[in-house]
């Protein structure tokens, strides 16, 4: 029972997005996928969520091809976490949150399914703001609200759940990137799978059980933090210069960004003079 | 099997109770429209050159149903309102009604306030064929003429509006998805190539066609009558039955329909359902009445401000408003210029374009705020 990916390639016209990338999500775990802005995270979740049509290979959920699930069913054991979410008409954040029961409920909400999105709400600190409109809240608030809704949906039940959150801490102050990895963590403990694209390593590293780094489309590395987290690797998979170093109260290498030097980097100067030589 | 434990504390009663309070409103809502549709109903029966009261309107109703009530009443006054007054206010009710729970369903497909009907093509396609009707329907299409006589041109407009919103619909589907961004910009396109087939049908057209064209795209309820209300009551029904019971999927997708995806809603067929049973219920309301705007874009608005987003409210209750608009308006159409009758398109875009700047402006002003 897992989530797997086999030998996904996504192609769109000449561009190779992702190539030949194998995955597996185990209930239970916490994978994080990481690598530079555009090395195809997105786009690999995006074909797990089964958003996106691989050009070739299969996702399969519980021994099952996504493609041979009813979406409802899929639903009710599988939740995903936008980037995020605009909203043209104005809902209440409870109502928003609620929205996440959706494939539970035939005909009204239950008073369980009320109680549900309420400890949501306030699993991610959210309780407070139930009554505002979804429009009015910022950018952090609405994050937690979605994550909330998400979390509202596959909040209970007997099969493996998974949740696969793109960015979840984008939007997020230090202390709130902190707790939602908390809950997912405390997920992840009541058997829920778990993959979050995340870009602060240090985060990455203290919350995975597992890292996957993109490079190019490709699977670059993966493994344990601890494994993953060299400086060869980021220097591959980033193109900077880090120190590595034991993580002085977690167990897991802290990752620490060298300063760049000045031949690495394009300086303003040789612009001016290069538009002075142009003239 | 398991739940996260949370921290203790009692917020849960304040937001559940919220929740009922905001559904009493939303029942409460659709009672008073109810009851504001019934009022405006039993007005429009009785009012105008032979008037017949809320008793009389009873008493006759019942007389026709074989039940004696004592009531009296005119032998004049039951012919006008079973055969004109009567059939006007079930066409406008209908017709209103199809308005407004079509509009309110494509702004939520479309996930934007300012969407409606007009978008997918079926005003322009109906008009289309409904001027060509007209103007060519002694020479070209006189077949056709023959063939159906006076239902020739309700059906070529009907038939004309099907036709253009699936164009839209296939033109904006590639691979079994729809995008909606393309079919709005299909849309635009294909509105302005039928506005230029209209534009070269009202050049061609006679003095007497020109009249004709110009006074079915106003819009009018007088043509109604029962043979009318009886071809397009399956057609308006199936939406008004049916659309209601695509709420929760519709507010699923105003989150996005990627996320309405991962809620277990299957988007490629809410979209097909929606645009289809739109196309019927308007296209068999232009068909029998002429174009009348700015039902299907004002009503789910007013509806919105009064009770909320959730479409379980917002589609039913626009069916009842949208009904008890049209036939107000109407009512308003035939009394205001007494014997004219003012076209009815002119007095809903008289009384919706206002109110559209109206809302465009609060909009503007609110966004300066926040």
């Amino acid at each position: 029972m897992s989530i797997t990916a086999k030998q996904i390639t996504v192609r769109v016209g000449s561009a190779t997005l992702i190539e030949d990338v194998a995955l597996t999500l185990t209930p239970g775990e916490i994978v994080a996928l990481v690598g530079a802005n555009g090395a195809g995270k997105s786009t690999l979740l995006r074909v797990l969520a089964g958003d996106l049509s691989p050009t070739s290979g299969t996702v399969i959920v519980a021994d099952r091809p996504l493609s041979a699930w009813r979406k409802r069913e899929l639903a009710k054991i599988r939740a995903v976490l936008p980037q995020a979410s605009t909203l043209a008409f104005g809902f209440t954040a409870f109502e928003v949150v609620l929205m996440g029961r959706t494939p539970h409920i035939s005909g009204g909400e239950s008073r369980e399914d009320h109680a549900i999105a309420l400890d949501a709400m306030r699993l991610t600190h959210t309780a407070q703001l139930a009554e505002r409109t979804y429009t009015t809240l910022s950018g952090g608030e609405r994050q937690r609200v979605q994550l909330a809704r998400v979390l509202a949906q596959i909040w209970q039940g007997d099969s493996p759940r998974y949740l696969l959150l793109d960015e979840p801490t984008n939007n997020l102050d230090l202390a709130h990137q902190h707790a939602i990895l908390m809950i997912a963590r405390q997920f992840a403990a009541r058997g829920v799978g778990v993959l979050a694209i995340l870009h602060d390593l240090n985060l990455a590293a203290q919350v995975a059980d597992r890292m996957i780094v993109l490079k190019a489309g490709r699977v670059y590395a993966t493994g344990t933090p601890a494994e993953v987290l060299t400086a060869e690797v980021i220097q591959a998979a980033f193109d900077l210069p880090v120190l590595i170093q034991p993580h002085p109260c977690h167990n897991c290498p802290l990752v620490i960004p060298l300063p760049i030097t000045s031949d690495q980097t394009l300086s303003l100067d040789e612009f001016a003079s290069e538009k002075e030589t142009a003239t | 099997m398991s739940s996260v434990p949370v921290a203790q504390g009692d917020v849960r009663r304040p937001a559940a109770s919220s929740v009922q309070l905001q559904v009493r409103r939303g029942l409460l809502t659709l009672a008073a429209l109810a009851l504001l549709l019934g009022i405006i109903v039993l007005l429009a029966v009785g009012i105008g050159a032979v008037s017949i009261t809320p008793e009389q309107v009873v008493g006759i109703l019942l007389d026709e149903a074989g039940i004696a009530t004592g009531i009296e009443f005119a032998e004049r006054q039951r012919a006008v309102l079973m055969v004109i007054r009567l059939p006007r206010v079930v066409m406008g009710v209908l017709i209103g009604a199809a308005l407004a729970v079509s509009g309110a369903a494509i702004q939520g497909l479309f996930r934007n306030p300012l969407a409606d009907p007009g978008l997918i093509g079926i005003s322009s396609g109906a008009a289309l064929a409904a001027a060509l009707m007209i103007v060519l329907g002694n020479s070209l299409l006189s077949g056709v003429v023959a063939l159906f006589g006076a239902l020739a041109l309700p059906l070529a407009a009907f038939t004309g509006g099907l036709l253009t919103t699936l164009l839209i619909y296939q033109l904006a589907t590639t691979s079994g998805r729809t995008q909606v961004a393309t079919m709005l910009l299909a849309g635009i396109a294909i509105n302005a190539i039928a506005g230029a087939g209209i534009g070269l049908m009202t050049f061609i057209a006679s003095d007497d066609q020109l009249r004709d064209i110009t006074f079915w795209s106003l819009g009018s309820l007088g043509r109604a009558n029962w043979a009318n209300i009886m071809a397009m009551l399956p057609l308006v029904l199936v939406g008004l039955l049916a659309l209601p019971l695509l709420a929760r999927s519709l507010n699923a997708l105003l989150l996005g329909e990627a996320e309405a995806g991962h809620l277990g809603v299957d988007v490629q067929r809410v979209k097909a359902l929606v645009v289809v049973m739109a196309a019927l219920g308007v296209g068999a309301g232009v068909a029998v009445a002429g174009i009348i705007g700015f039902v299907g874009l004002v009503v789910p608005h007013l509806l919105r401000l009064l009770a909320g987003p959730d479409h379980r409210i917002v589609l039913p209750g626009s069916a009842l408003l949208g009904a008890g608009l049209l036939v107000g308006t109407d009512l308003l159409a035939r009394t205001i210029a007494v014997p004219a009758e003012v076209p009815i398109g002119i007095m809903t875009a008289l009384i919706g374009g206002p109110f559209f700047l109206w809302l465009l402006l609060r909009d503007r002003a609110r966004r300066q705020w926040s």
